[in-house]
């Protein structure tokens, strides 16, 4: 059995009321109240992108991108190098439900732009794009372990590359009616994690244990509530650690259900 | 040495259930592609397709009927081939059912059962969803592994990658990182994608599907054919004796465009010289391509580029997808094997259905079958979202 290690080197968030990690840092800190989670009104425009690109994301990769630009921000890696990790557990459902809309009509036609921005890696993409990356990019998914498996896929980049950054990136989107009768998601989150294996650019360092038994750490009050409604804010109980500046861990479901995902934190001394 | 060993395959297509079935067609140079307007349940689609006979009477296994959908259907009939369960069975009593990983690719999941609840909820303007409808179990992305590893009874690290076309080669590296570090001593890997409308109808909006059986490399060559398949292998340390062998793996991307593939190749002759560079091996070393091979003027002309510029003209290069159609999630997978399938057979299988190859095409496209050894197969998928993968596949040592 084999920990993976890796040092945080810069964290990002986009949620309601949190547009960076500083604000939502202030929040799990205890410094200022948690905001109320809803929908966002504006989502803010892709940095790097020509404006047709830039015309044609969805809200899906705006936060996306918005979550990774602030990990990235206070950081010098060469993004062109950089590798990246997108986690989401449903990608666009904006486009799945303007997609089965259209198909429901006679004759059917598709908008060839919302097809080719309804692949799971769209987000990914317009992001290769917008920083010339032509770096190794991953999209997965394992549905409400989405965070925990995009966590484990970057420390193992992290791992296989000797210790290169590695942005790992994991976001959903709110659903809207229907599909968010069938599967609802009642606002959008985003969390980005810069992991490499250089001990100077860190704010701490990550031990994983992708065999610690079964557990779900569980928060208080308004963050448990952030917690469970978005896949993507499984992340807060890490981030709280980070935020924090505390040693501690905090356990996960692994995508079986039948395992936990230990994560310990050492903040930098 | 290298990179793991792969101790069992198996692919069932519109060739066929198994790898008998595959290697027959290959061999005989029979097409599993036929028009849309003769393929029962897609008569209205435009095109020709690559579809899986019979899928509508698989039953799954007991205790999986949240699973139930086309694409999981595919799933459980592609695992019962070529004794691939057992084997994975095997594995499990071995290594325990924790220690084995799951990690498959797919593009659109199950995405059919969404089209189908939203044809049901039209008539009342979509004010609700049918009772049937059960999102997590068959659309979600993750669905296909969540199912495979319930149905093989497997416990490990497990995740799904969807990066369009690429998705079923990438496992292939995202499973050799996790044994490699030791998060898993065995891993499932593979690729599941079935027909569904949103692809069907979508190709077709980007102007991408050929009213004919794909031509890959013609000069005439005006498009896709859209097939289904489902694929899997089973990959353990390097030192266990295998069949086959995973020589190395190359990951890159584009940067270039979202659905038009950079023209120059760069992003995928990046990911071809990856995995040379990590199987050691020199451009001399490669005996046959299975190219990404779409049919698309614009694929076409730029992966061969890529080939040319890293692999000279002279080792042969073909597309398959003239036998199975374009299987999108599933193509990386169902092509490894092939891959697989030309080193047992000692045959390099030619690009079907082309007529005339492209005179901008300078890389060598074999119109016929050659049996001729082959040790070293480069296999190559790349996707929307400008998403390369290629796969350097070897004999058993």
């Amino acid at each position: 059995m084999s920990a993976l290690m890796a040092h945080v080197a810069g964290v990002g968030v986009f949620a309601p009321g949190w547009p960076d990690w500083a604000s939502a840092r202030a929040g799990l800190r205890g410094d200022v109240a948690i905001p109320i989670p809803e929908d966002i009104d504006r989502y803010p425009s892709p940095a790097g992108l020509p404006r047709n690109e830039r015309r044609r994301t969805s809200p899906i990769t705006r936060i996306a991108f918005a979550a990774s630009e602030d990990a990235l921000a206070n950081t010098d890696c060469a993004r062109g190098d950089l590798r990246s990790v997108f986690a989401s557990c449903s990608g666009d459902m904006d486009i799945v439900d303007d997609i089965c809309r259209a198909l429901t009509e006679q004759p059917v036609a598709l908008s060839p732009t919302q097809f080719h921005n309804s692949v799971h890696n769209a987000s990914a993409g317009y992001w290769g794009i917008a920083n010339q990356a032509r770096a190794a990019s991953t999209s997965l998914s394992a549905f409400d372990a989405s965070f925990a498996a995009g966590l484990i896929e970057a420390s193992l980049q992290v791992n296989e590359s000797s210790g290169e950054p590695v942005l790992l990136v994991c976001f959903d989107v709110m659903t809207r009616p229907p599909l968010a009768l069938a599967r609802p998601v009642p606002f959008p989150f985003a969390v980005a994690m810069l992991l490499s294996g250089d001990p100077l650019r860190s704010l701490g360092q990550l031990r994983l244990d992708p065999a610690a038994p079964l557990g779900e750490s569980r928060m208080q009050g308004a963050l448990e509530t952030l917690r469970t409604a978005n896949p993507a804010a499984r992340a807060l109980p890490l981030l709280e650690l980070v935020a924090r500046e505390v040693p501690g861990e905090v356990v996960t479901p692994m995508p079986s259900g039948k395992w936990g995902l230990g994560m310990s934190y050492q903040p930098k001394s | 040495m290298p990179v793991l060993s792969i101790t069992a395959a198996t692919v069932t297509s519109s060739l066929g259930a198994g790898l008998s079935a595959h290697e027959a067609a290959l061999l005989a140079g029979r097409s599993g592609l036929q028009p849309a307007a003769s393929t029962p349940g897609y008569t209205h689609a435009p095109g020709w397709l690559g579809a899986v006979e019979s899928l509508d009477a698989i039953q799954l296994p007991a205790g999986s009927a949240a699973f139930d959908c086309r694409n999981n259907r595919l799933a459980w009939h592609g695992l019962n081939q070529d004794g691939f369960a057992d084997r994975v069975g095997d594995a499990v009593r071995r290594y325990g059912a924790g220690r084995v990983g799951v990690f498959l690719g797919t593009s659109t999941s199950g995405i059919a059962q969404t089209e189908q609840a939203y044809q049901a909820a039209a008539a009342s303007d979509f004010d609700a969803l049918p009772g049937w409808y059960d999102y997590r179990h068959t659309h979600n992305v993750h669905s296909v592994s969540a199912f495979v590893a319930s149905a093989l009874g497997v416990d490990g690290f497990s995740q799904t990658i969807s990066t369009a076309c690429s998705s079923s080669a990438k496992v292939f590296a995202a499973a050799a990182r996790a044994i490699r570090a030791g998060v898993c001593d065995a891993a499932v890997v593979g690729g599941v994608d079935t027909l569904c409308e949103t692809t069907l109808f979508g190709f077709h909006a980007l102007q991408l599907v050929s009213p004919r059986a794909c031509r890959p490399a013609d000069a005439m060559r005006d498009g896709i054919s859209i097939g289904e398949a489902a694929g899997f292998a089973l990959l353990e340390r390097p030192e266990i004796a295998a069949p086959w062998q995973l020589l190395g793996y190359g990951e890159s991307s584009d940067a270039h465009h979202m659905s038009t593939p950079d023209p120059d190749g760069a992003g995928a002759r990046l990911a071809m010289q990856q995995a040379l560079q990590q199987a050691e091996l020199d451009a001399g070393s490669v005996d046959y391509v299975n190219l990404h091979g779409t049919g698309t003027p614009a694929n076409d002309r730029a992966e061969a580029r890529a080939v040319e510029a890293l692999l000279g003209r002279e080792v042969p290069c073909s597309s398959t997808k003239g036998w199975t159609g374009h299987c999108l999630g599933a193509a990386g997978i169902l092509e490894a094997v092939v891959g697989l399938l030309a080193i047992r057979a000692g045959y390099v299988p030619q690009s079907l259905n082309t007529e005339s190859i492209d005179p901008d095409i300078g890389i060598t496209i074999p119109l016929t079958g050659q049996a001729r050894p082959v040790r070293h197969v480069l296999s190559n998928s790349f996707g929307f979202g400008g998403s390369n993968c290629s796969l350097l596949l070897g004999g058993g040592a």
